[in-house]
């Protein structure tokens, strides 16, 4: 178990801190935009609304494959 | 507006919270004479128990009332709100397995106690400790204030009746220990689930999926993006808040709590998704600046304004409940765990080292009212009669001077406590005068292109440690710690001699 390899566990600090800090907080310039609308929701909105279910999925992927916990 | 029924309806829910919760000392019998039984529960919690007291401890007043209220005062910018929970989560799965582990293994319930046996300094610890002490402080106020604004929306006297919700609160952590809060965060998550989905719903197909409210503020020219003037502070607090939620003592508490290091990464998994409430609740505080439902422009009522609006009395009334439920029972698990920190970390090392356990547990009981009487400090900041939210960012200001005390010090064994101690040092004190200078009423700096204090208050500690750390090398000034490179690990099963451990805990439970 402890034995994860280096590979794997730079994939792990991707996988949850630098993903969720590039994709969730530091793009913030690039996605605090109104356009393009989506069922009246201005981007800003329906952006992060969808990142809540993404992100995760992600810690999910860590826990089961990288961790290879068992649920 | 509201009729005797109502009212009725409003205590009674609140009242059997309490009652429920009181109960719940007799739920799973433990002996609350032992301090570690009484404020972490004998780590007995399973998954879906500490799942419940972790969701009943972040969702709070805050998202309730402080939320709608930040996205009616600065529109998109509350948005950060959202956006820290999805960072906090995963950074949360990374680290503290590890700090659980370690925890687990030499027994510490505290973040100072780990702090102390790290760096073989209970000086540090005392310095940790009382970073997390001061950092509860608005956190609570947040609450009170949080149920003063429910409480003016339904037009009671406002200070006897929060008073005495909290003495209640106060009186029955103490007895039930943490398992009182379990049983009664299980009981204000299914109120407020109830009550969210519900408003979300009606609310949803009012406003035609929400698009209602967004067109009509273009249509009224409000912005509801995050103010471009704003960037830089909306990225710091995210960001700054996402790391140091996990250094909140009471959240330390309810990890140090969990069965084991798998239960934290599940919860871990799982826990974000409460965080749409943010979104939503953001979008519910624009329907009332689109609507023009706060003639007072009290950004704090915003909430309560779009129930009263939308919603017959009764079911307002127990949204109402649900609310201050969901601020008393996160007041009382706050205020015990810096009690808990007080008797441990203070008391304990400086004051009484011989004290018997029941001499501790009375400590703990005083200084859980001391700790509510205290926080009325930050009731009165200009902060708690504004943008609500800014308080609870105070707390974390704080807080994340300790990252490298409780955190970094986990990853890098060669770090030293005397270059810790002066990046603490002067990391505090940048962060309490960069308050100063905007009066505690935000915390963002004007004259720091609006950047968080908390994120500027960590690059100068982090500068001074490096600094410190580099002359405390340079002269070879020796330091030691109490737990070997070798004992920290990321996985239960891998720890050396927790067979033992749990031979012996086994033991234990059956005498």
């Amino acid at each position: 178990m402890e034995g994860i390899s280096t590979k794997m566990k730079i994939l792990k600090i991707f996988l949850l801190m630098i993903v969720p800090w590039t994709f969730i907080v530091f793009l913030a310039p690039l996605y605090n935009t109104k356009y393009p609308f989506l069922g009246g929701w201005p981007f800003l909105y329906w952006y992060l609304f969808l990142w809540v279910f993404i992100q995760p999925v992600f810690t999910f992927i860590v826990f089961k494959y990288i961790d290879k916990e068992r649920w | 507006m509201f009729n005797g029924l109502d009212y009725a309806i409003f205590f009674t829910l609140i009242g059997l919270t309490i009652v429920v919760s009181f109960l719940g000392a007799k739920w799973r019998k433990a002996d609350f004479s032992k301090i570690s039984e009484w404020s972490i529960g004998g780590r007995k919690f399973g998954t879906i128990i500490v799942w419940f007291l972790m969701g009943g401890d972040i969702y709070t007043a805050y998202a309730l009332i402080s939320v709608p209220g930040g996205a009616y005062g600065m529109g998109g910018f509350i948005l950060y709100s959202a956006v820290y929970g999805s960072i906090s989560y995963p950074f949360l799965y990374y680290v503290a397995p590890r700090l659980y582990l370690i925890a687990k293994r030499k027994g510490m319930i505290t973040g100072g106690d780990y702090v102390k046996e790290r760096f073989n300094s209970p000086t540090l610890a005392l310095l940790i400790a009382l970073t997390g002490i001061i950092a509860m402080l608005p956190y609570i106020a947040l609450q009170i204030v949080g149920i003063k604004y429910v409480l003016v929306s339904m037009n009671f006297p406002v200070i006897e009746s929060y008073l005495i919700a909290f003495l209640i609160v106060a009186a029955f952590t103490i007895v039930a220990g943490l398992r009182g809060p379990a049983l009664g965060a299980i009981i204000k998550d299914v109120l407020l689930w109830g009550v969210i989905i519900t408003i979300t719903v009606v609310l949803f197909i009012n406003f035609s999926g929400f698009s209602a409210v967004f067109a009509h503020l273009d249509a009224m020219n409000k912005n509801y993006l995050i103010p471009n003037k704003l960037m830089l502070g909306y990225i710091t607090l995210a960001f700054g808040n996402g790391i140091a939620w996990l250094l909140f003592p009471n959240l330390l508490t309810g990890i140090f709590g969990s069965k084991d290091a798998k239960t934290i990464k599940k919860n871990s998994v799982f826990l974000p998704v409460y965080q749409v409430w943010m979104v939503i609740l953001a979008i519910i505080g624009l329907i009332a600046l689109s609507e023009n439902l706060i003639p007072s422009k009290v950004s704090s009522l915003a909430f309560p304004s779009v129930l009263n609006a939308y919603f017959p009395p009764t079911f307002v009334v127990i949204a109402f409940a649900a609310i201050i439920i969901g601020a008393m029972i996160p007041a009382a698990i706050q205020a015990l765990s810096a009690a808990n920190l007080i008797t441990r970390n203070i008391y304990l090392e400086y004051f009484n080292k011989s004290a018997n356990e029941k001499r501790q547990v009375l400590i703990g009981r005083i200084f859980v009212f001391v700790m509510i009487v205290a926080s009325l400090i930050f009731v009165l900041t200009p902060a708690a009669s504004g943008l609500i939210f800014y308080l609870l960012t105070m707390s974390y200001a704080w807080l994340l001077q300790t990252l490298p005390a409780i955190i970094i010090s986990m990853y890098w064994p060669k770090l030293d406590k005397y270059s810790v101690a002066a990046g603490w040092l002067f990391g505090i004190v940048f962060t309490t005068y960069g308050l100063f200078t905007v009066n505690f009423s935000s915390s963002l700096l004007p004259w720091l292109s609006y950047m968080y204090v908390g994120i500027a208050g960590l690059i100068i500690n982090l500068v001074v440690l490096l600094i410190v750390h580099a002359i405390v090398r340079l002269l070879r000034i020796k330091y030691t710690s109490g737990i070997k490179p070798a004992e920290f690990t990321d996985f239960d099963e891998s720890v050396v001699g927790l067979k033992e451990w749990r031979k012996d805990d086994l033991r234990a439970s059956k005498e």
